[in-house]
C-alpha cells in the first residue's frame, strides 16, 4: 500500500473506493455481455431444431429446463467451491434473509419462461427488443423503490441511448411477428410481464446484495429455478418427456447444453449479480441487461446465421454512446448511488 | 463497566488497523474470484473444443452461418470475462 493512501483521510478513502466500486461494477456488467450472447444466441438457434421443434412453446421451455439451468447450476457451484464463497451460500439456510432468494428465483424464472413463450408467439425479432429493455425498466423500479439516483442529465441521456440502441440493434429493422391478432397481443402482454418480473429481480438483487455477498444467494436462485422449471415442465407438458429422453441420449445436445449453461453462468455471476452488487440496479442492472441482449443479437447476425442489417451498426453506436454517458460519470457522484 | 465516552475519538485522518485487514481480505477475495472464474471458463472451453474437434458445429449452421466461428467466439468470451477481474485487480489495486 502506498504511503499516500495511508496518509489520506479514511472518509476520503472510503469515498474514492465507493466510486471505483460502482464504476467497476459497470465494467463487469459490460465485459460479461459476450458470455450471454454466446449462450442464448446458441439457445435461440437450437430452439427451432429437433427435438425442441416437436411442440412450441414447450420446446423453448424444455431447452431452458433441460440444458441451460442444469449446467448453469453446475457452473455456479464449481465457481463457489473454487472461490471459497460456498460458505456464504450455506449460511443462508434457515436465515430469514433467504426469502429474498425465493423472491429473486421465482421472479427470474417467470421472466425466463415469459421470454421463451413470447418468442414462440411473436418471434425473437420482436420479443428480443422488448425483452432487452428490462434493464431500463429495472433501473426505473430501483430508482423509485430504492431511491437510487437516476435524475442526473448524463444518467437519463445514457438510459435513453441504451434503450433506443438496444431496440434498434435487436429489431434489426425487421420487426415481424409470425402470429397476428389475439396471439400477437398475448405475446406482447407476456413479454411485458417478463419485463416487469426481470425489473423487480434487478431491485431484489440490489436490496439482497446490501445484506449479503452476491455469491451467497446466486446459486440458490439458479437451483430453485432448476427445481421449479423441471417440476412444472414434467407435470404439465407431456411432450417434454420425449424431448428429455432425446436430449439426454444425444452427446451433441449435452455438449451444446454445457456451452449454454456455462456461458449463462459466467454472465449471471459476473455481469448480473456482481454487476448489480457493485454498481446498483440503475447502473449495473441496465448495463448487464442491455449489453447481454446486445451480444445475443450481435452474435446472431455475425456467427449464428441471422441475416445482417445496417440497423445493427446504427443501434450499436447509439447504445455504446449511452453507456459511455453513464460509465464516465464523476467518481464523486458514483460514490453515493442513493439519495 | 468501562466508560467508553472517555476513549479518545478516532480522527478522520487516522487509518485503523482493521481497515488494512479488511483491504487485505478484499485483495485475497479478488484473487479467489479470479481462480473461480478461470475454473468456470475452463469448463466452457472443454465443450467448445469438443464441438470444434468433432465438427458438431454444423448442427447450428444456417445457409448464411459463419461455420465454426461461433466456437472460436467462445475464446473471446473467456478472455473478456477474465479481463474483467484483471481490470478490477488493477483499477482497484490500492483497495
Amino acid at each position: 500500500m502506498s504511503t499516500g493512501m495511508v496518509e489520506r483521510p479514511l472518509t476520503e478513502r472510503s469515498r474514492i473506493a465507493d466510486g471505483k466500486k460502482t464504476r467497476m461494477g459497470m465494467i463487469y456488467a459490460m465485459l460479461a455481455g459476450p458470455a450471454l450472447g454466446l449462450a442464448l444466441g446458441l439457445l435461440s438457434t437450437l430452439v427451432s431444431k429437433p427435438p425442441f421443434s416437436l411442440q412450441q412453446p414447450t420446446g423453448a421451455f424444455a431447452i431452458v429446463a433441460l440444458l441451460q439451468v442444469p449446467f448453469g447450476v453446475l457452473g455456479i457451484g464449481v465457481f463457489l467451491l473454487v472461490s471459497g464463497t460456498w460458505r456464504d451460500a450455506g449460511r443462508l439456510i434457515g436465515h430469514p434473509v433467504s426469502w429474498w432468494n425465493l423472491f429473486v428465483s421465482v421472479g427470474g424464472f417467470v421472466g425466463d419462461l415469459c421470454y421463451a413463450v413470447s418468442a414462440a408467439l411473436i418471434g425473437g425479432a420482436l420479443a428480443g427488443p422488448i425483452g432487452g429493455l428490462f434493464g431500463v425498466v429495472g433501473a426505473i423500479i430501483t430508482s423509485i423503490l430504492y431511491r437510487e439516483k437516476i435524475l442526473r442529465w448524463s444518467t437519463l441521456a445514457g438510459l435513453i441511448g441504451l434503450g433506443i440502441g438496444i431496440w434498434v440493434v435487436l429489431s434489426g429493422g425487421k420487426v415481424v411477428s409470425p402470429t397476428h391478432g389475439v396471439y400477437e397481443l398475448v405475446g406482447i402482454i407476456v413479454i411485458i410481464v417478463a419485463l416487469l418480473t426481470w425489473g423487480f429481480e434487478n431491485f431484489a438483487i440490489t436490496a439482497g446484495t446490501d445484506l449479503m455477498p452476491a455469491e451467497g444467494f446466486i446459486w440458490w436462485r439458479a437451483f430453485l429455478e432448476l427445481v421449479i422449471a423441471n417440476v412444472l415442465m414434467f407435470a404439465f407438458f407431456p411432450v417434454a418427456r420425449t424431448m428429455a429422453g432425446r436430449v439426454w441420449t444425444d452427446p451433441r445436445l449435452i455438449t451444446y447444453g454445457a456451452v449454454i449453461g456455462f456461458g449463462w453462468a459466467i454472465w449471471i455471476i459476473m455481469g448480473y449479480y456482481i454487476g448489480i452488487a457493485y454498481a446498483g440496479g440503475v447502473r449495473g442492472g441496465v448495463l448487464a441487461g442491455t449489453f447481454g441482449f446486445f451480444f445475443i443479437g450481435f452474435f446472431s447476425i455475425t456467427v449464428y446465421g441471422v441475416p445482417f442489417s445496417p440497423a445493427i451498426i446504427i443501434g450499436s453506436a447509439v447504445m455504446f454512446a449511452g453507456a459511455a454517458f453513464i460509465v464516465s460519470e464523476p467518481g464523486a457522484y458514483l460514490a453515493r448511488k442513493r439519495g | 463497566m468501562p466508560d467508553i465516552t472517555s476513549r479518545p475519538a478516532m480522527g478522520a485522518d487516522q487509518v485503523p488497523g482493521q481497515a488494512d485487514d479488511y483491504l487485505a481480505a478484499a485483495r485475497r477475495f479478488k484473487l479467489r474470484r479470479l481462480w473461480g472464474l478461470i475454473a468456470l471458463c475452463a469448463m466452457l472451453l472443454v465443450p467448445l473444443v469438443t464441438i470444434y474437434a468433432e465438427g458438431w458445429w454444423r448442427l447450428t449452421g444456417g445457409s448464411s452461418s459463419a461455420g465454426a466461428a461461433w466456437v472460436l467466439v467462445g475464446i473471446g468470451v473467456v478472455v473478456a470475462a477474465i479481463a474483467a477481474v484483471l481490470v478490477d485487480m488493477f483499477y482497484r489495486r490500492e483497495l
